[in-house]
């Protein structure tokens, strides 16, 4: 072969298959937890949160400050997760995706989606892109998902994954395993049957899917009364679910059932809603499921599967998996025995097993209490775990009729919220082995944005108020503290570039609800001097 | 349903569904209640917009009534405090976003009734 056919073939094969090149492969993937960079949405696919980087410690913690910023200029809720790989940070607004230097928050590239049809009104959001072989893959609220070349952003393929005239939006951080695309619809007090599938890296072609709320026929059917009350039954998916590699599980959240309050329109225990569902990654077969709120009527999602660690329990090793719920309750449960070792409650807990009546039943957590989106941070150097939550207390009342009105919350009742300056929130610190609560900080409003736990003995988080808080893992002191002017409740990570260590917040707007600080999407990044 | 859709003929003259009154009412308590949320002018954010393209594609879609809209807001809204205002002020509160929205005012005045609200298919004006 001649140098000018050399060159046809290499171009070709350039085109072919653009970014292949490039990573993260599967192997830099599977060593996520040990990268000191941060290449999924909970670092790694366990969700374990933690890095190898102790440059910043509680000692010079106090010398942190901001060294640039990113302004996205959306006012969409700020939920993104960052992603940091190859000394680029990929960050989504609702529409736009930008590669950013993450030292100097310079743009790379900007690339913008434009929705192709009706977008699902839901729980409008998005929290990022996943990366493997040179690709992003992203969801978006018109229930499109589409890949990027890492490199330059032009656009490799879009697909239709899910179908937003039937409420569905694509949300989450997919995760991307081997030749897979994995994500599922949010947003289940509107309308959606859940579901949670698989699609091709390579073209986002459809692999397998996985109904949530099960078909008729399926099992878990029988759980939910008429078929008809399965149609509309919720449990979408709100975060990216955990993965144990070496054994190819992926550990499914499931959100909550709809109408959320009218318990009587679905007699059951409504499977597999607010329930960890463990699937094998290839196939999408079922291999168990546990269920931590049977029959919810208080939206009380079971949002967190992760971390998935091992812990030293009465001097055995035991794999695994953390299950924390709206309803204020951090679980640990075996993987193998599927056993709980122990429950701990993270926000106040009152009239929990009380249904809502039509006068009103006054119960905590609230609509929105609990533990969130965001999975607890682990550091196996502390044995420790760090979970954010939510105390929100308020009345909840059910109606008479289940009515559901396209594109509304179908909630079946209603909620009415203490006042704004009774919500607060908390850090709660537990040894991980035993459920021993190590310490708390007491936040003046929810606590929702990601924690960040470092072998630095460091903790890294935000809160509504749109203070950053940089703390000392080992008692929960906070070392400095910085205000951005934007509610904090996405991502927080840490990262290294060049040797030295980072952080990175995302602040902006949180739903109106939550009355946080209002803000314009922002990444903030953090360094010593 | 023959009688439902002669009933709101005739308690609508033409499209016209409020008084100019009552949806002065209704913009009073809309700023006291839904503004923080909603935008004085009801454009939205953090909370859906109340007007505009938003509005045309959530509401006026051809498979929304105007009791679904007052359903919405009266079992929803506000946001702190669902089903805390009476029937009246819902009602009010439906007249301005339908004057905001280019819905010509009338004589009489929107009734908190479920059966004739249900009559009205909203449509873009």
């Amino acid at each position: 072969m001649d140098k000018a056919k050399i060159w046809v073939a290499v171009v070709a094969a350039a085109l072919a298959f653009p970014g292949h090149a490039a990573g993260p492969t599967q192997d830099e993937l599977n060593h996520a937890d040990s990268s000191t960079e941060w290449l999924l949405p909970n670092h790694d696919y366990a969700g374990v949160r933690y890095v190898n980087l102790d440059q910043i410690t509680p000692e010079n913690a106090a010398s942190l400050r901001p060294v640039c910023a990113f302004q996205g200029a959306d006012l969409n809720r700020a939920l993104n997760n960052p992603i940091v790989y190859a000394g680029v940070m990929y960050v989504t607004t609702l529409y736009s995706t930008f590669a950013l230097d993450p030292v100097t928050c310079k743009v790379k590239w900007k690339h913008e989606w434009k929705p192709k049809g009706k977008e699902a009104n839901g729980s409008i959001k998005n929290r990022g892109v996943a990366i493997k072989d040179g690709r992003l893959v992203r969801g978006a609220q018109d229930g499109w998902m589409f890949a990027l070349d890492a490199k330059t952003g032009r656009q490799l393929w879009e697909v239709k994954a899910a179908n937003a005239e039937k409420y569905e939006a694509l949300s989450i951080n997919p995760l991307l395993f081997e030749d897979l695309v994995i994500i599922g619809p949010s947003g289940s007090e509107f309308g959606v049957k859940g579901w949670i599938g698989a699609f091709k890296l390579e073209d986002g072609s459809p692999v397998w899917r996985f109904n949530t709320i099960p078909d008729d026929g399926e099992p878990g059917a029988e759980t939910w009364g008429e078929a008809d009350s399965r149609l509309k039954g919720g449990g979408g998916i709100w975060t990216t679910p955990a993965l144990d590699v070496a054994k190819g599980h992926l550990y499914v959240a499931v959100g909550n059932p709809a109408p959320d309050m009218l318990g009587t329109a679905r007699p059951g225990t409504n499977l597999y809603t607010n329930a960890i569902v463990v699937l094998d990654v290839r196939t999408g077969a079922l291999l168990w499921h546990k269920q931590a709120v049977p029959h919810d009527t208080h939206d009380w999602d079971m949002p967190v599967t992760a971390p998935l660690f091992t812990a030293s329990i009465g001097g055995q090793q035991h794999e695994v998996v953390t299950m924390a719920a709206k309803d204020g309750l951090m679980r640990l449960v075996d993987r193998k025995t599927r056993e709980e070792f122990y429950s701990v409650a993270v926000a106040t807990r009152k009239n929990t097993d009380l249904e809502p009546t039509e006068e009103g039943v006054y119960t905590c957590p609230g609509l929105v209490g609990g533990v969130e989106w965001s999975i607890p941070a682990y550091s196996p150097k502390l044995d420790m775990m760090v979970v954010p939550a939510v105390d929100w207390c308020g009345v909840f009342k059910k109606e008479d009729e289940a009515r559901f009105v396209a594109g509304q919350q179908y909630l079946g009742g209603s909620f009415t919220w203490d006042p704004v300056e009774k919500s607060s929130g908390w850090l709660t610190a537990v040894k991980a082995s035993t459920g021993e609560e190590l310490w708390r900080y007491h936040s003046s409003r929810p606590m929702l944005a990601s924690v960040t736990a470092t072998s630095g003995d460091m903790l890294f988080t935000g809160e509504l108020t749109g203070d950053f808080l940089a703390m000392d893992a080992r008692n929960g002191n906070v070392v400095y503290r910085y205000n951005g002017g934007g509610a904090i409740v996405g991502g927080v990570i840490s990262y290294a570039v060049e040797g030295k260590q980072y952080v990175a917040v995302v602040s902006g707007m949180a739903a109106g609800f939550w009355l946080g600080t209002p803000g314009s999407m922002t990444v903030t990044v953090f360094a010593l001097p | 349903m023959a009688f439902g859709f002669f009933l709101a003929a005739s308690a609508f003259a033409g499209d016209a569904l409020y008084t100019t009154a009552q949806s002065a009412r209704g913009e009073e308590t809309y700023q006291q209640y839904c503004a923080a949320c909603h935008g004085t002018r009801l454009q939205g954010v953090p909370a859906a917009p109340l007007t505009g393209e938003a509005f045309r594609g959530r509401w006026e879609d051809g498979k929304h009534t105007l009791d679904d809209l007052y359903y919405i807001i009266r079992s929803l809204m506000p946001n702190n405090a669902p089903g805390s205002l009476s029937k009246a002020q819902y009602a009010d509160i439906v007249a301005y976003i339908l004057k905001t929205n280019n819905y010509p005012a009338g004589e009489v005045e929107l009734v908190p009734d479920a059966a004739v609200m249900k009559t009205v298919v909203l449509s873009p004006h």
